[in-house]
């Protein structure tokens, strides 16, 4: 597995966007202007490349012509939303676009999906002996395949994705049962005692009072 | 012409070209007109050039010898005469006779043509023409001359117009009766056209005198000389009296 | 209408009515001159006749009158090409004695031209000929008699028509041969009016390169040549308002670059905050990211909100000594690690709104900073000039390329961008800085060479103590 290419001038955003991959452990290698980017083009491979469109020196299209005998996928990342901008950037060879501000976990669902769909990524990661395919919102243990609803497989990608990190209880309410839920948190018990059960994972998903939820990370 | 804008283009120029049309008919219209206007009513006629005045052509002779001049031109003495009869010569004498007793004709011109009426073998012609008679007599004396007399009278009022006596005469023993200015003071009395007042005269000399009006477009003249008595009234048109005028200034 | 038709049927007009009354004219006079000349003609004619019936009538009795005039005519006839003269004999009391006049002449047509005299003509027009009649009395007679001539005029105004009928054909030739060559004439000399019609089509429908071609050395040349130089102020002022607009649609997606990514950062970072528990060194880095931004952020607003309010131009003009806005400026950066020094007139008074001024110095002098000068020395020298006092800013810091100088003082450009931003500038100063100068009637001029400094200076108008 080669490492993401984060190429953006601006730190904050390129150190946010490595902290967001890192969570699905994905490797980060950044570069600030498009000569450093050329460089490490030039040096590594890479799985897949972050690009800011707007780079001091060399323009963000302009490497593009740099990157595209590689054969690296790239997605573009621009804060400027006319359909030119995004048309030429497409024509140019970008396989997708996120525009700015982006969410960090759309931007985390948008590379794990592209990596898996290039096959870059196993179609399925095993988290303590349960088998998850995330295409298929399948889970199965020793080949037996799990029944879950809907919202127990988002609530699962949830806490496998943070594992190893306390999970507030509102915002991860939030995350699966969106916004404008009129449900109580108290499904979320519910879902996490259910899951526990059905997952067999009484003693690695625990909660944390006053706090929120946890999924062990494996060592 | 606001409804104009409103006519389409061909509409429009079929218009326009009617207009012209009918402007150019206007000539053809005026001229209607006029010859309505002319045959409705009298055109003054324009005043003729040379035309005697209303005065002169009171005066018989002076109209007549005008009438004469305008219808002829002229009158043509060159008529050959045939064999004179002693009619014509008493005729002739007769009327010499008569201008004498006017006492215009002076006494040795009737000696002098009486002479003439004896020679032999001579011709004489008489003829009327116009209103005027005319008569002559011509013959050849022993030496071969040829000696004639011709008188021309009007023949309404018997005035001699023309006396033109070609013979030798004898020397006249009275200076005074022989001035042709004298003779042709009386000649005009004789004539009645004292009534013109515009007679201007001119002497040529010792043997001839003229003068002559030009509202009655009337010449005499008068020559005696050796061999030669003329006397006559003719018209002339008032261009040939200017330039007379003009000749003898 | 058309121009050209309107030339051409006035023209055409005008020509019709001149040939017209002209020809009306013509004709008119034409045949007066004719009738003129029938009537002396005629006159004189009936002279003679008259002259020769008088003379051939002297003397004679009533009753052979007739006869004689009867030989008068058969003589005439026979001798003169005019034909036989046609008369009326008229005694007393108007009986007729003798009469050769055709029938269409009626016996009172002859009694009206008795009537009207010698001194007149009467012209009368029967059975489609015309006739001239003169009467006359005859003279030295013993009786009165009088003549009554009569004379055929069909010829003439036969010819008279004829005239006519030539000339209505001549004039409608005319009419038509002027008509065509007025008509292509006309269109010939209006050509320049449709070139410039289609010129200004072309103009009000945005294209550009719309001129005219006239040569024709009269007022449309000078109308040409104005509306050239028109299309081209037309299409100068265009370019500006284009470039302006660019110049917006250039600030406006660059303020919204620059609004977009610190609000990237403080979302995705507290958003992560929310979602779970972070060791501590990130929830650190997190939050500091957050702070850093968000100044960011604020310091972004109050320069825009600055440049904006500058834009409206109100400002406090004062006499302002310029050594004291510098002391100012030096006493609001207590911390700085570079030496600030002053050269120059120390007593200079500068008419100026005193806030304003300070905020140039301090961009300038920050700027100044930033270019990280080999000496550590940023320097503010104030001189005099012929425009009045100079307010420069100097230092010996990396300069600034030639070609990026004339877009130094466009909001949000930035030079080096990266580093730039690293020390939180967001390219607003020299915006500032510029809108300023113009705002106290100077331009922001700049001197720099790569590598070796920079100076940056304002002309400004001393105060009058």
């Amino acid at each position: 597995m080669y490492p993401v290419l984060i190429v953006e001038d601006e730190a904050a955003i390129a150190d946010l966007i490595e902290d967001t991959l890192a969570r699905l452990d994905y490797p980060c290698v950044k570069a600030f202007d498009g000569e450093e980017a050329a460089t490490c083009i030039e040096e590594q491979t890479f799985d897949l490349i972050l690009l800011d469109v707007m780079l001091p020196g060399i323009d963000g299209f302009a490497l593009m012509d740099y990157i595209r005998p590689t054969g690296t996928p790239v997605i573009f990342l621009t804060a400027r939303s006319s359909v030119e901008d995004l048309v030429r950037g497409l024509k140019a060879g970008a396989y997708d676009y996120i525009l700015k501000p982006f969410a960090p976990e759309e931007l985390l669902a948008r590379v794990d999906g592209l990596m898996r769909h290039m096959g870059k990524r196993s179609r399925s990661l095993t988290v303590w002996g349960v088998e998850i395919h995330p295409d298929l919102r399948t889970a199965s243990r020793d080949g037996k395949p799990i029944g879950l609803t809907p919202r127990e497989f988002d609530l699962l990608m949830m806490l496998v994705t943070n594992r190893g990190m306390v999970l507030y209880r509102d915002t991860l309410f939030e995350r699966v049962w969106g916004l404008d839920s009129e449900a109580s948190t108290r499904t979320l018990d519910i879902h996490i005692s259910r899951l526990r059960k059905k997952l067999g994972w009484e003693h690695q998903l625990r909660s944390v009072p006053k706090v929120g939820y946890l999924l062990e990370a494996e060592r | 012409m606001k409804f104009a804008r409103k006519l389409p283009g061909p509409a429009a120029a079929a218009l326009l070209a009617l207009g012209y049309l009918l402007m150019l008919l206007l000539p053809a219209g005026a001229a209607r007109l006029g010859d309505a206007k002319l045959l409705s009513g009298t055109v003054p006629r324009p005043v003729m050039e040379g035309q005697l005045s209303a005065r002169a052509q009171e005066i018989p002779l002076v109209y007549a010898l005008y009438r004469s001049r305008v219808l002829s031109g002229g009158e043509d003495f060159s008529q050959a005469g045939e064999a004179a009869t002693p009619e014509q010569a008493r005729s002739l004498s007769g009327t010499l006779g008569e201008l004498e007793d006017a006492g215009v004709l002076p006494g040795f011109c009737r000696e002098a043509a009486g002479s003439i009426f004896d020679l032999p073998g001579a011709l004489a012609y008489t003829g009327r023409e116009k209103g005027f008679v005319q008569k002559s007599y011509q013959g050849y004396d022993a030496s071969g001359n040829a000696r004639s007399v011709l008188v021309q009278q009007q023949e309404e009022t018997g005035l001699v117009t023309v006396c033109i006596l070609s013979a030798p005469l004898p020397a006249p023993d009275d200076g005074e009766k022989t001035d042709p200015e004298r003779i042709l003071k009386q000649y005009r009395a004789y004539l009645g056209l004292d009534g013109l007042t515009d007679w201007q005269k001119a002497g040529r000399g010792e043997n001839s005198a003229v003068c002559w009006s030009a509202e009655g477009q009337i010449y005499l003249y008068c020559t005696v000389e050796e061999e030669r008595f003329a006397l006559g009234a003719v018209s002339l048109p008032p261009e040939e009296l200017e330039a007379i005028a003009a000749g003898l200034a | 209408m058309k121009f050209a038709a309107k030339l051409t049927v006035v023209i055409s007009t005008f020509l019709c009515a001149a040939l017209s009354l002209g020809g009306s004219w013509t004709v008119q006079q034409n045949f007066a001159r004719v009738r003129q000349d029938l009537l002396r003609q005629r006159s004189r004619r009936q002279l003679y006749d008259r002259y020769a019936l008088e003379t051939a009538f002297a003397g004679q009795t009533e009753e052979s009158l007739s006869i004689l005039a009867a030989r008068y005519e058969a003589e005439q006839r026979a001798l003169t090409t005019e034909g036989a003269p046609m008369f009326s004999l008229f005694g007393e009391n108007g009986t007729v004695l003798y009469s050769d006049l055709p029938h269409s002449i009626s016996y009172a047509d002859q009694q009206q031209a008795l009537a009207a005299g010698e001194t007149e003509a009467t012209f009368l027009q029967g059975e489609g000929q015309y006739f001239l009649l003169l009467s006359t009395p005859l003279r030295g007679l013993d009786r009165p008699l009088w003549m009554v001539s009569a004379y055929d005029v069909t010829p003439q105004f036969r010819e008279r028509d004829r005239q006519l009928g030539q000339q209505l054909l001549l004039q409608l030739a005319a009419m038509a041969l002027t008509g065509a060559a007025a008509a292509l004439a006309s269109r010939r000399m209006t050509r320049p009016l449709r070139q410039l019609e289609e010129a200004s089509t072309a103009l009000s429908e945005g294209k550009s390169g719309a001129w005219v071609d006239i040569a024709s050395r009269d007022e449309l040349e000078q109308l040409g040549d104005t509306f050239n130089r028109m299309a081209g102020a037309l299409e100068d002022q265009m370019d500006l308002l284009r470039q302006e607009t660019d110049r917006q649609k250039r600030f406006v997606a660059a303020f919204t670059h620059e609004l977009k990514t610190p609000m990237t950062a403080i979302l995705g970072y507290s958003g992560m905050l929310r979602t779970a528990e972070l060791p501590p060194e990130r929830r650190l880095r997190a939050v500091n990211y957050i702070y850093h931004e968000s100044t960011r952020l604020e310091a972004l607003c109050r320069e825009l909100l600055l440049l904006l309010g500058l834009e409206k131009g109100e400002l406090q003009m004062e006499p302002v000594p310029v050594f004291s806005v510098y002391g100012e400026v030096r006493r609001s950066l207590p911390e700085w690690p570079l030496r600030l020094e002053w050269q120059g007139e120390q007593q200079a008074v500068v008419q100026a709104d005193r806030v304003l001024l300070a905020t140039l110095v301090r961009n300038l002098v920050l700027n100044a900073a930033a270019a990280e000068p080999k000496d550590n020395t940023v320097t503010v020298r104030c001189d005099r000039c012929d425009e009045g006092i100079r307010l420069c800013v100097e230092d010996r810091g990396k300069g600034i390329p030639a070609e990026e100088l004339p877009h130094i003082t466009e909001p949000f450009y930035r030079v080096d961008k990266s580093r730039a931003r690293e020390k939180g500038g967001n390219g607003l100063g020299l915006s500032i800085c510029a809108m300023i100068a113009r705002l106290h009637g100077s331009p922001l001029e700049l001197d720099s060479r790569e590598g070796e400094g920079t100076r940056v200076w304002v002309t400004l108008k001393e105060a009058k103590p």
